[in-house]
């Protein structure tokens, strides 16, 4: 009798059109988790099969065999090992492309020799008839002992097709399609007898790989059967080949390509795109108008959301009962959600100019260029991503950083990413370049006020790639070091994949880091508007009686700014500030730039928000030009003003290199499953950012 | 009454936090100690 519940586990090669295979069967029928203890991305979805039979799919991470060399890999097998799983599947479905059968079909081979029931999907089936491909399927059937499906998930066909076979996985032949112990057959032979009840090629994956997942005593294994190291790396290259044999038999017969049709775009276009001098010219092109795009089209949701989230706050203030909690509302939760929901747009457009580089295979051919660069500084081709995202937020750029199999690299790339300028940096930017910066033009027609913030993003890509070089060189960890890269067909992306990868990123950005910044604000609000003593509740009493008693008249509108300000100076957050004095002095920082460099630990752009209040300029309309107005009017006791030029570039430079925001050194904390990387990253950031602020103080004063 | 929201907002964005920062996590899935984790 039929199961209720079929689990299906998707595997297949990178950039097969796994993931849109997935998105075809479950549409928006989706869940998107972390494996336990690990940080890659699970993918769970849902299908009906039929009435009474509905399929649980899990959408396993790319990988190119069964010998892992990532975390994505050792995913893969860890869940074929382990029957206990929650996730061991009743059936396997093997994803493969067209044009690259020959390479995907290597994992296939694999998979069946773990004879689990095994399904072989032949996707981008569209193209056959443009390349001159022609596919003998019940030969396939027949050598690979499988069903196939021909499919193209572009042109949703085929999807009732993998539906059927699913639904009659039972059916399906476990018989391994070649016999790959034939490579050393006395060796194979003594391990079968000393485990007779275990899969011979199970204990082959045990001895070969440093994977957790079987309670075999490893050593017992090592003792009666490792080889030397040399030994197993020459019997894995000789079952690799074994299987290519196998595969490429299989091929000649049931694989017909007519080299006439097969059309050469693909090279043409391969030798413009990574060519060494145009290939950057385009790349860098496209990254130009990428920016200005994300700047540019997103302004205008992020002005919106801005003015709702402002309108709100004042409503809320206005039409809810006065009270502790009413001002927590408009003035620490909605600024915070509105905190967290102006950085979808620049989020959003980000990710989706990431998915159509992907989707149209120009992703892998800059990484394939960059790849040669990145090496000198201890960076992979691939970190190129996570880099140029960390303009917008480190944090996406960071999760972004998990497809690099090497970990020297993939943490190298994590740990200099945050110096890379990313968009809540451009407020503190901008308004300290309004305040240092004159407005003149250099040559005539270059802006110094734009050309000073250019510097400021050349700095941070020039310290992100010098800090890479310094941790390439003291970091001892080693590591498998290669580059693998898939050169995908270039194709037209598919809406439907671009949505559902930009709302899935969104969302993670929304509930991952913005439940953090919330609970900040939240915090952030209760420090900065909650006292320890009396001189913060009479704060009123005591301004009022201080004016009274000063001899200089004052504007009794000025008053209500006095008592702000007061109560900030007597808040717990201005009592730290205060406490922090002695140690920020020296970089030319007063009491209250210190509370707002406290408070902007939480996120860099609070700077402002921070400087705004303790300015008490809340109630005037033209806020930003009051808020520079205001700080530029601000004197220290000896009358010199508090942002003159050594104040500024000091605290440019602050903002350029500490590791100012906790969403970061979260997110950092959770993709490499220690304290130690964020720690050490925040002790050197914020160390650097600190020493070369004081220099630039001491030198400029 | 608006103070006590104001403790309590406080309370769950202090122990949301605490645990997302310093809270226990599920142990990884593996054999363990255990013979019969569905490998052998």
């Amino acid at each position: 009798m039929a199961k209720d519940i079929i689990k299906v586990a998707l595997i297949g090669n990178p950039n097969t059109g796994k993931t849109s295979v997935f998105n075809q069967l479950t549409g928006l029928h989706q869940q998107v988790g972390n494996y336990p203890g690990i940080t890659v991305e699970k993918k769970i979805g849902y299908c009906k099969l039929s009435e009474k039979t509905k399929a649980i799919i899990l959408d396993l991470p790319g990988t190119y065999s069964l010998n892992a060399s990532s975390i994505d890999e050792n995913v893969v097998i860890e869940l074929l090992m382990n029957k206990k799983d929650d996730n061991f599947p009743d059936v396997v479905v093997v994803v493969t492309e067209v044009e690259n059968l020959k390479r995907n079909l290597l994992l296939f081979t694999q998979i069946k020799d773990l004879e689990i029931p095994t399904i072989l999907v032949i996707n981008m089936s569209d193209r056959m008839k443009l390349k001159g491909i022609e596919l003998d399927i019940p030969f396939l059937e027949n050598q690979l002992k499988t069903k196939i499906a021909l499919v193209s998930s572009r042109k949703n066909i085929g999807n009732k097709k993998i539906k059927e076979l699913i639904l009659n996985y039972e059916t399906l032949s476990t018989e391994p399609c070649l016999n790959a112990s034939s490579i050393d057959s006395d060796y194979f032979d003594k391990l079968r007898k000393t485990f007779p009840n275990q899969l011979v090629y199970k204990l082959w994956l045990v001895i070969t790989q440093d994977v957790n997942f079987l309670n075999l005593d490893r050593n017992e294994m090592k003792s009666s059967f490792t080889k030397s190291h040399a030994d197993l790396k020459r019997l894995q290259q000789k079952e690799t080949i074994k299987r290519y044999q196998f595969i490429n038999d299989t091929l000649k017969i049931g694989q017909k390509i007519d080299q006439s049709k097969a059309s050469d775009i693909r090279a043409k276009l391969d030798r413009v795109l990574t060519h060494r001098i145009f290939g950057y010219v385009i790349f860098f092109l496209i990254l130009f108008g990428i920016f200005q795009s994300i700047f540019v089209w997103s302004s205008y949701p992020m002005d919106l959301i801005d003015s709702c989230f402002a309108n709100l706050a004042s409503y809320t203030k206005k039409h809810l009962p006065a009270g502790e909690f009413t001002n927590l509302i408009s003035e620490g939760i909605i600024p915070g959600i509105g905190g967290i929901l102006i950085f979808i747009p620049q989020i959003a457009f980000l990710f989706l100019f990431i998915s159509i580089l992907e989707e149209s295979g120009y992703m892998s051919r800059v990484v394939f260029l960059m790849d040669k660069i990145m090496r000198r500084y201890g960076l992979s081709g691939k970190s190129v991503v996570p880099l140029i995202s960390g303009t917008a937020c480190a944090i996406p750029a960071i999760m972004g950083a998990r497809n690099i199999e090497n970990w020297k690299e993939r943490l190298i790339t994590i740990l200099v990413t945050p110096f890379i300028t990313c968009s809540a940096r451009l407020p503190v930017y901008a308004i300290l370049i309004a305040l240092i910066i004159p407005q003149k033009k250099v040559l005539g027609f270059i802006s110094l006020q734009g050309l000073t913030l250019m510097v400021l993003y050349l700095l941070g890509f020039g310290m992100a790639f010098f800090s890479a070089y310094i941790l390439n060189k003291i970091l001892k960890i080693s590591s498998k070091s290669y580059f693998v890269v898939e050169m995908p067909s270039y194709k037209i992306p598919l809406f439907k994949n671009l949505a559902i990868n930009v709302l899935e990123k969104t969302k993670a950005f929304v509930f991952g880091a913005g439940k953090i910044i919330l609970a900040l604000s939240i915090i952030l609000w209760f420090l900065g508007s909650h006292g320890p003593d009396k001189d913060f509740k009479n704060a009123e009493k005591i301004v009022e009686q201080e004016v009274y008693s000063s001899l200089t008249p004052i504007n009794p509108s000025v008053i209500s700014d006095r008592v702000s300000e007061y109560k900030l100076e007597h808040s717990y957050i201005g009592y730290i500030g205060k406490s922090i004095e002695p140690v920020i002095k020296p970089l030319g920082y007063d009491w209250k730039i210190g509370i707002a460099v406290v408070s902007s630990f939480a996120a860099r752009e609070v700077f402002v928000g921070t400087l705004a209040t303790i300015y008490s300029v809340g109630s005037h309309s033209d806020e930003e030009a009051t808020i520079k107005n205001r700080m530029e009017a601000e004197i220290n006791p000896d009358g010199i003003k508090i942002f003159n030029f050594a104040t500024g570039i000091s605290l440019l430079l602050f903002y350029a290199f500490a590791m100012q925001c906790v969403s970061t050194l979260a997110i950092v904390k959770k993709e490499t499953n220690s304290w130690k990387w964020p720690i050490i990253q925040l002790v050197f950031m914020s160390g650097f950012a600190y020493l070369t602020a004081l220099l630039a103080y001491q030198f400029l004063k | 009454m608006q103070e006590i929201l104001v403790y309590f907002a406080l309370g769950i964005a202090l122990a949301y936090l605490y645990n997302k920062f310093f809270g226990k996590k599920k142990p990884k899935k593996n054999c363990g100690d255990n013979d019969d984790c569905g490998c052998h």
